[in-house]
């Protein structure tokens, strides 16, 4: 039987969980624990290509590629010829265009993720001066949440001067 | 920026429209642009100011898409205050209105359409926990909780801390909990004051302002007025509005500068 608080006769265990979930609550909602090591580490100089370079080895990427808003490739970068990287890109784009017109979305979509079998392609929008570039990544396994935010920041500086 | 809060129940009669309406108002009047928005669907926030069921347009019709986001606010004689009513609803189509409520991203897009301007919004929400008030703590920063301070509702809080803490787990890591605001409190009754005691010295953010259960709120309400605006010297209920203003603006400056502190230390670390 469990013991009762003295004034309203609550149970221990509820008035327990009543005691942690308040004072987790009572916690700033941001305050989650630190952050592991950055999920992408780029030269402050380096160019597109470099950029694509280190994203296809830090992640572990199959091939990585850059598509400007028309579908038209940019630059390439791992195992994966140029051609079929500009097909993929093109209807990634649409894809992400698509995205932006569902009834549920809010604010334009930022990114696309797809499963084959045995590869995700994951779509990432990167804000420029005019038209967005999309950063597209083959991988093995499909990018979390930091990944696919350290890439945006990765290109953010290279596109500030897109027009 | 805006800052939105939600009261909030699982349990229903505990004076949550009472607390919104004076509360929202008690803002006004220390100076904060206050937007009052009612999401249930019962309308309470009208009912208490005696206007007929769907004499006001607001939120219903904005989600019908009769009205643009901005025609459903509503300015009032207080010039720091407007309400966003729940507006014309069909009891027939309540389901239909919590349903659409609770889409992802419809309310954010109609308070980001229609809030601005106002430093605060403080969102009305029915009792429980269901679509509307799950809809609300999706899109709010804080979460204020009435308890109704008896000790059935005691027992059944957890309910809506679990809410909380699911809703800011998965789908709005914004979302705080402001703090813990015992309503009804009767200090001449033992459970009544036994439940104020086990709140404060076992819950964390039980705040320190407490509302009574008093006639007067009864006669606000048949004269459908907050207890501010009720003739004659204000009431010792009205102060409490004031108090209770008092100790959620600080309590928000709080949050504010204990989720800075966070972002700090994640920068640094």
């Amino acid at each position: 039987m469990p013991q009762r608080s003295r004034h309203t006769r609550i149970a221990d265990d509820d008035l327990a969980l009543f005691r942690r979930v308040s004072r987790s609550l009572q916690a700033p909602p941001v305050a989650v624990a630190a952050p592991a090591a950055p999920a992408l580490v780029i030269a402050a100089d380096a160019s597109w290509d470099e950029v694509l370079d280190e994203c296809v080895r830090q992640l572990g990427a199959i091939a990585a590629f850059i598509i400007d808003d028309r579908g038209l490739l940019v630059a390439g970068s791992g195992a994966m010829p140029l051609g079929t990287l500009e097909g993929t890109g093109a209807r990634l784009v649409i894809a992400i265009h698509q995205a932006d017109h569902m009834e549920s979305a809010v604010g334009g979509a930022r990114g696309i993720t797809l499963e084959f079998d045995g590869q995700w392609l994951t779509g990432i929008r990167v804000p420029t001066e005019s038209t967005p570039l999309t950063v597209g990544l083959f991988t093995e396994a499909p990018l979390d949440l930091e990944a696919r935010r350290a890439v945006a920041e990765a290109f953010a500086p290279l596109s500030a001067g897109v027009a | 920026m805006t800052t939105r809060v939600a009261i909030v129940s699982q349990k229903g009669g505990v004076g949550k429209t009472t607390v919104a309406l004076n509360l929202a108002l008690a803002l006004a009047e220390r100076g904060q642009r206050v937007l009052l928005a009612d999401l249930d669907p019962q309308g309470g926030v009208g009912h208490a100011l005696a206007r007929s069921d769907g004499g006001l347009v607001g939120l219903a019709d904005i989600v019908a898409g009769r009205i643009a986001p901005a025609a459903g606010v509503l300015p009032t004689k207080q010039p720091n205050l407007s309400l966003l009513p729940r507006g014309r609803l069909a009891p027939i189509e309540v389901c239909d209105y919590e349903q659409a409520l609770f889409r992802p991203g419809v309310l954010e897009r109609i308070f980001a359409a229609s809030e601005g301007g106002f430093e605060l919004v403080v969102l009305d929400t029915p009792s429980g926990m269901g679509m509307a008030t799950r809809a609300a703590l999706r899109v709010a920063d804080h979460a204020l909780l009435a308890l109704q301070a008896e000790p059935a509702a005691f027992r059944t809080i957890g309910q809506a801390l679990q809410v909380i803490e699911h809703v800011r787990a998965v789908e709005n890591p914004r979302l705080g909990l402001l703090g813990i605001l015992a309503t009804m409190v009767d200090k001449s009754k033992d459970p009544s004051m036994g439940v104020l005691i086990d709140a404060w010295s076992e819950l964390a953010g039980v705040l320190e302002t407490t509302i009574p259960r008093a006639d007067v709120f009864a006669e606000a309400s048949q004269i459908g007025l907050p207890l501010g605006y009720l003739a004659g010297p204000p009431s010792p209920e009205a102060r409490r509005f004031e108090l209770l203003a008092g100790e959620v603006e600080s309590l928000i400056v709080q949050a504010a500068g204990a989720a800075a502190i966070a972002h700090v230390q994640r920068e640094l670390l």
